[in-house]
């Protein structure tokens, strides 16, 4: 079959090209919004919707519904997304004393909701440990709604 | 009768292995933010992917090469080297995300780490495109990709509010706590998801894998008419499942763990094991896809000899060109990145890579030297330049939408 290149394709795809290159430029940069305050309230949520799947994963434990490895990678995971969140919060440059405060408070919300998902985890690991199952899971839901009100609380104020 | 069940398999094999781990996070991370506001664009990307499909399928069957091997010579080296670089990568990209979805998948059902899975996985994947024939290796990843279709039970035996559910999808709006912005970007990630660019280089180059002729073009468009859209429905229930389970909770998916706790919730354990098979089967179907494009891309741009239908030896350059890719995928996750960060980039800029995929196979199914009286009718070209614009569009937005957003934070 004989070799041809007709310009008309080349121009589109040229174009195409050109028009997804500009579109990137031309977008800028932009950082997230809210400061410190706006930062801790992202991390805050995060935790709290980390929290709320790790009550979830915990409870279907519970009612015997799922497999220990499922629901222990899944506290895991949750682990992983908290602590993520935590070193956000801890990390965080303040500069007035009412952004101190939020990075207090939030780390303090934060470790609550680490501290019950461990507290799971080990329940799951070794049902030897907690005797009173129930509790746990009602911190962990405690915990999730703790961060979830402080994470609107946050947004509203940024 | 035998062609009957050659149709049958075709669309139940269509279906099962519509779906992949772009799909499955995608899906579950929109479902779980924006509810059922969304699903417009899966049924977009649907209709489109069904669209170039056939396009690049037909292409196949009638000049019995490739779509890539046509567009490197019917545009020439530097145009196809263009359209080669984007695929490749995304391509690359996709088979990362992939293999280690297989190792997340398989993390859930036994605990042990997905760093331990990934060499099994990827292993697994070499031995599968080295000894298997296609066609088994095609009919059993999508036959078992088809116990996905719990998803879909799931979202019954949750008992949702239809109305609801019906509302948000029949009237999309931004939910309280998103932006618009976050709302676009998923958007065209869903859209990227769809139509990631493996799937249609596979298609064409699993054509000529199956010798198929002009007399097949009717089965491969009834498998994709009929398969693709029942494979989306599948992806809208992911998203109905999310929408219903982790929204009003306020879980936003951020792993695999959480994008099966609805269907743990619906159906418990044996729900669970139903998906955990679906999971493993359209992700190991998915990379064996991704790996044969990656090989199919490289071999037919430079004119390599390719194809499982011939021995290894016979093309070797195309064996030891997907071992290397294998090998970059397996070192990317040896890193330690998260598989599902790679699978959320991975089909954002899929839709970068857009336009370079397709308006290439347009312009090929449009060329009477190579198609004759099979080139694309009035109505295919209508749809395929609504769907150049649609298609510029995401992979102009895409890039900005993502730095505004934060990569949809």
């Amino acid at each position: 079959m004989k070799y041809r290149r007709p310009p008309a394709a080349q121009r589109m795809v040229a174009a195409a090209v050109l028009a997804a290159l500009t579109g990137s430029v031309l977008s800028g940069c932009a950082t997230m919004s809210g400061g410190a305050t706006g930062d801790a309230a992202r991390s805050v949520s995060d935790a709290a919707s980390a929290a709320q799947s790790a009550a979830l994963a915990f409870e279907q434990h519970l009612g015997e519904r799922t497999t220990d490895a499922a629901t222990g990678v899944t506290l895991d995971d949750m682990l992983d997304e908290v602590q993520t969140a935590a070193t956000s919060v801890a990390e965080l440059e303040v500069s007035t004393a009412d952004e101190r405060e939020v990075r207090q408070t939030a780390a303090a919300t934060i470790r609550e909701c680490s501290d019950s998902i461990v507290a799971a985890r080990e329940q799951v690991s070794d049902p030897g440990v907690t005797s009173d199952a129930g509790a746990l899971l009602h911190r962990l839901e405690a915990a999730a709604d703790a961060a979830s009100e402080l994470g609107d609380e946050l947004e509203e104020r940024q | 009768m035998k062609r009957l069940l050659g149709v049958a398999l075709g669309i139940l094999t269509a279906i099962g292995g519509f779906v992949d781990i772009g799909d499955l996070v995608t899906n579950a991370v929109v479902g779980s933010r924006f509810g059922l506001s969304l699903v417009w664009v899966v049924v977009v990307g649907v209709i489109g992917i069904c669209l170039f499909a056939q396009m690049s399928g037909r292409v196949a069957a009638v000049s019995g090469r490739a779509t890539f091997e046509i567009i490197r010579e019917r545009l020439g080296p530097r145009a196809g080297l263009a359209n080669l670089a984007a695929s490749f990568l995304i391509n690359l990209l996709t088979l990362t995300a992939e293999v280690g979805g297989v190792a997340l998948a398989l993390q859930l059902a036994s605990s042990v780490e997905p760093t331990l899975w990934v060499p099994v996985a990827a292993f697994a994947v070499w031995l599968v495109i080295w000894r298997v024939k296609f066609s088994v290796m095609e009919n059993v990843t999508g036959l078992l990709g088809l116990t996905l279709i719990v998803f879909a039970v799931a979202v019954f035996l949750l008992h949702p509010d239809w109305a609801e559910l019906a509302g948000q999808a029949m009237a999309p709006s931004v939910p309280a706590g998103e932006t618009g912005g976050a709302y676009w970007y998923y958007a065209v990630a869903l859209f990227g998801a769809a139509m990631t660019p493996y799937e249609v280089f596979f298609f064409s180059s699993g054509a000529v894998e199956e010798k198929w002729t002009r007399k097949d073009i009717s089965q491969s468009r009834l498998n994709v008419v009929i398969g693709f859209p029942l494979g989306g429905i599948l992806s809208i229930s992911i998203a109905a499942c999310a929408a219903i389970v982790l929204m009003p909770r306020g879980i936003e998916v951020t792993t695999l763990s959480q994008v099966v706790q609805p269907v743990v919730e619906a159906g418990g354990k044996l729900a669970l094991a139903f998906v955990l098979v679906g999971v493993v089967a359209a992700t190991f179907g998915a990379a064996l896809e991704t790996t044969l494009s990656s090989g199919y891309t490289l071999a037919q741009f430079f004119g390599w000899s390719w194809g499982k239908f011939r021995r290894p030896a016979q093309a070797a350059r195309f064996h030891i060109a997907m071992i290397v890719c294998l090998l970059i995928g397996l070192g990317i996750l040896a890193t330690g990145v998260d598989p599902i960060l790679v699978t959320e980039y991975s089909v954002v800029f899929s839709a970068v890579a857009l336009p370079l995929t397709y308006i290439p196979i347009l312009i090929v199914a449009n060329d009477k030297q190579y198609m004759g009286r099979d080139v694309n009718g009035r109505l295919t070209n209508a749809f395929g330049m609504i769907y150049l614009v649609i298609i510029v569009v995401a992979a102009v937005a895409a890039i900005p939408l993502m730095i505004v957003t934060g990569a949809g934070a």
